[in-house]
């Protein structure tokens, strides 16, 4: 087959065992790869009431359809498990070129199980795959684990994704790191950690072949044109992906600020970009295969922060760890996004985290003597910096923060959980949806709880459309039906492995000439649709199986009872009839029943018969 | 004609090996590839390709004759008379040459004919024709 490794790895960690199954036609075309794989493997290896931490639990690791080839920005990569963050699907994607070398060596997918007898890594070095002492490495960082496994392996081209701190403590909002970049979301940090493996170390040297060379060149020559020439990409890789932090706060007043208690953070403009681009910015880094680079590598050269080095930080970071805990300094920020990077923590969870814990402060449910002393004050860099050590080390109040604003809110209870952001348990991103309705959908919808990559709606949301979806009113909740379709699309995205940050660019029509041209594919723009929602459909299922209905796809307290106090979206909140109103419109889009549960006609017809009689539909 | 090397400004997105790769092998694979890209770490990204220096360190150092300058400055590498023992690695200072996995021969930048795949696709101006 082209353009695929042609090997599925089994690893069970517990029995030592490693088995290599063929990746038969007709899996592969049904579910092309990356999220389609994921999601299938998931639901198929994990039972209904598995504890996320057990070894029962599995890891996945499934590469983009498109990775290892030079299709523009193709790199994204995704872990999946079953989250123990939220109890359901867990999903986290990552444009590290470990996916391109795990297909070199042969794989599109890598599932792990079980439970290691000591702290160890995975070695896949093409065909020979061991597991192999980590006991030296524990407690080390990130970017340490990384230098030592390349020493250990005396090959300066092994691709590492692993733990830091945070993972090794089963830390609930901890990352997997891997190539500088983040698998962030739904703590799979932990899950990892829960298996004693510090890390998978990948060497591939195989070759990926496409189904048509001479396409591709072609193709490449004309997306570079356009790519490069592209606006939002001139300004992706100026600034890096926070370029309209200023947008977000002046025009349309929907930066969650001191958790979420406001939507426009007076300090936005010394944490935007285009403040410290200039001042602090030595480089611009890229994911593998991606010719609009937005990273942005940020480095202290003096002063109390002096020696810090990080990639980024990006919007989203600029939200979590900037406006969400009250910090207006941009030193402060970056040296909180290296400490999340080196000790594997995810930097929107903990930073929504340690909001939520400034707000109990400031209410006096937290107490120094509750906090070791730290005074966690909105704004506080030193509170911040400290904090996010003691989530990932899980010592004082670190541990109470460390499952999460959830399971924290639960433990500290006294009117907090009003106040607790989340939505199935995921801390949400930068995107107050009070003022962004249709975002507000897509928090409740997804799949891995809060989320603004499964769906990108913020992106009609803020700008009035997106692709074939015009007229967005941002603060009415009619019309957010399109929420269904924008999470196929993405789902999509997530399946051959294309960057969200693509969107401008590639929409579905464009992605039929790139099927031809790696795996020979011919497919339509609609059947193409169909492989999204069928992937949806999958994760759905695998949440419906664990008990999850109509009453998770919800929204935070805060965002359905307090109006936003200031700004441009002053006034606006989405009422309980509000959302009601939308996961209808979206349930009936989706042929779902009223409860949010996909019918057996729909699930027919996208070919996972076998799933509803899984779930035993009528 | 030579390719000139902008270390800072290499993103190591490692574009430049899979188009290498494609146009001399028919394939994706980094290994194939004549330039190679090595990320150190978050700060450094490292592009490793011939320069066409002006010593030719390698061409001196082949004790076969297997390596000679090509019309275009190109180091052209005789298939046939090279055995991959290496002596031409070893002696680039510029980490420039690899070997082939499985055709064993050394690997060196011939500037695709004049039309050097990695510098067309280089985002931010690393790779250079000067």
């Amino acid at each position: 087959m082209h353009g695929y490794g042609g090997k599925l790895l089994y690893v069970n960690l517990t029995l030592g065992e490693v088995e290599k199954r063929e990746l038969t036609e007709e899996f592969a075309q049904k579910y092309i790869g990356g999220n389609g794989f994921g999601a299938r493997l998931l639901y198929d290896n994990v039972r209904t009431g598995t504890d996320p931490l057990s070894p029962e639990n599995c890891l996945i690791l499934a590469p983009g359809a498109f990775c290892g080839t030079p299709v523009p920005e193709a790199s994204k990569t995704g872990f999946y498990a079953k989250s123990p963050l939220t109890g359901a699907f867990g999903e986290a994607m990552a444009g590290s070129s470990i996916g391109a070398e795990l297909k070199f060596a042969g794989y599109d997918a890598l599932l792990v199980r079980g439970k290691a007898k000591g702290w160890s890594y995975l070695w896949i070095d093409d065909d020979e795959v061991s597991v192999r002492d980590a006991s030296g490495m524990l407690g080390i960082t990130t970017s340490d684990a990384l230098e030592a496994i390349r020493e250990e392996l005396d090959d300066p081209g092994v691709m590492v994704a692993c733990i830091g701190p945070a993972g090794e403590n089963l830390v609930k909002i901890a990352c997997i790191e891997s190539d500088f970049r983040q698998f962030g979301r739904t703590g799979l940090g932990a899950v990892m950690g829960s298996k004693r493996l510090k890390a998978i170390a990948v060497r591939g040297t195989g070759d990926l072949k496409l189904a048509n060379p001479k396409l591709m060149e072609k193709l490449l020559a004309e997306w570079y044109g356009t790519i490069s020439t592209h606006p939002h990409a001139i300004a992706d890789i100026k600034y890096g992906t926070g370029e309209f932090i200023s947008t977000v706060n002046e025009v349309h007043g929907t930066f969650p600020t001191r958790n979420w208690q406001d939507s426009v953070f007076e300090g936005h403009r010394t944490i935007a970009p285009q403040y410290w681009v200039p001042k602090y910015s030595v480089k611009t880094k890229a994911c593998y295969a991606c010719i609009k680079p937005c990273g942005k590598v940020f480095v202290i050269k003096e002063g109390r922060y002096a020696g810090t080095v990080v990639d980024g930080p990006e919007f989203e970071t600029q939200y979590s760890l900037g406006g969400c805990v009250g910090n207006p300094d941009p030193e402060v920020l970056a040296k909180a996004n290296e400490l999340c990077d080196e000790l594997g923590l995810d930097t929107i969870s903990a930073g929504v985290a340690i909001g939520w814990a400034m707000e109990c402060y400031e209410r006096g449910l937290l107490t120094p003597k509750d906090t070791d002393g730290v005074k966690l004050n909105f704004g506080d860099g030193d509170a911040i910096l400290k904090t996010l050590e003691l989530i990932a080390y899980r010592r004082g109040v670190g541990d109470l923060l460390a499952d999460g604003v959830r399971e924290a809110s639960r433990r500290l209870g006294r009117g907090s959980e009003a106040f607790a952001v989340h939505v199935k348990g995921l801390e949400p991103p930068a995107y107050d949806a009070r003022g962004l309705k249709g975002m507000g959908l897509a928090f409740a919808s997804s799949t891995r709880g809060a989320c603004h990559l499964r769906s990108c709606a913020y992106a009609a949301e803020l700008s009035g459309g997106w692709w074939k979806f015009k007229r967005v009113d941002r603060l009415s909740a009619g019309g957010k039906a399109y929420v269904a379709t924008v999470e196929n699309v993405m789902t999509l995205y997530d399946i051959v492995g294309i960057c969200k940050f693509s969107r401008h660019f590639y929409f579905v029509e464009e992605l039929p000439d790139f099927f031809k041209a790696v795996q020979g594919f011919t497919l339509k723009s609609k059947e193409l649709l169909k492989l999204g929602e069928r992937a949806w459909n999958l994760e759905k299922a695998f949440n419906v199986r664990e008990g999850l209905d109509r009453r998770h796809d919800t929204l935070p307290p805060r965002l359905m009872n307090e109006p936003i106090r200031e700004g441009s979206s002053k006034g606006s909140v989405i009422t309980r009839e509000e959302l009601d109103r939308m996961l209808n419109d979206y349930y009936a889009a989706r042929g779902w029943d009223r409860n949010g549960i996909p019918t057996r006609a729909k699930l027919e017809e996208l070919g996972l018969k076998d799933i509803a009689d899984d779930l035993k539909l009528g | 004609m030579r390719l000139l090397v902008l270390k800072n400004k290499c993103t190591g997105c490692r574009i430049c090996e899979l188009t290498c790769s494609l146009k001399h092998e028919g394939v994706c694979n980094p290994d194939k590839s004549r330039i190679k890209v090595e990320r150190r770490s978050v700060a450094l990204d490292i592009p490793a390709v011939c320069i066409q220096c002006d010593r030719r360190f390698c061409v001196a150092a082949c004790p076969l004759g297997a390596l000679s300058i090509a019309e275009n400055g190109a180091i052209h590498v005789d298939e046939g008379l090279c055995t991959a023992c290496g002596l031409c690695q070893t002696a680039c200072p510029f980490d420039a040459i690899s070997m082939h996995p499985s055709k064993h021969v050394a690997m060196i930048c011939d500037l695709c004919g004049g039309d050097p795949q990695c510098v067309k696709y280089c985002t931010l101006g690393a790779l250079k024709v000067g």
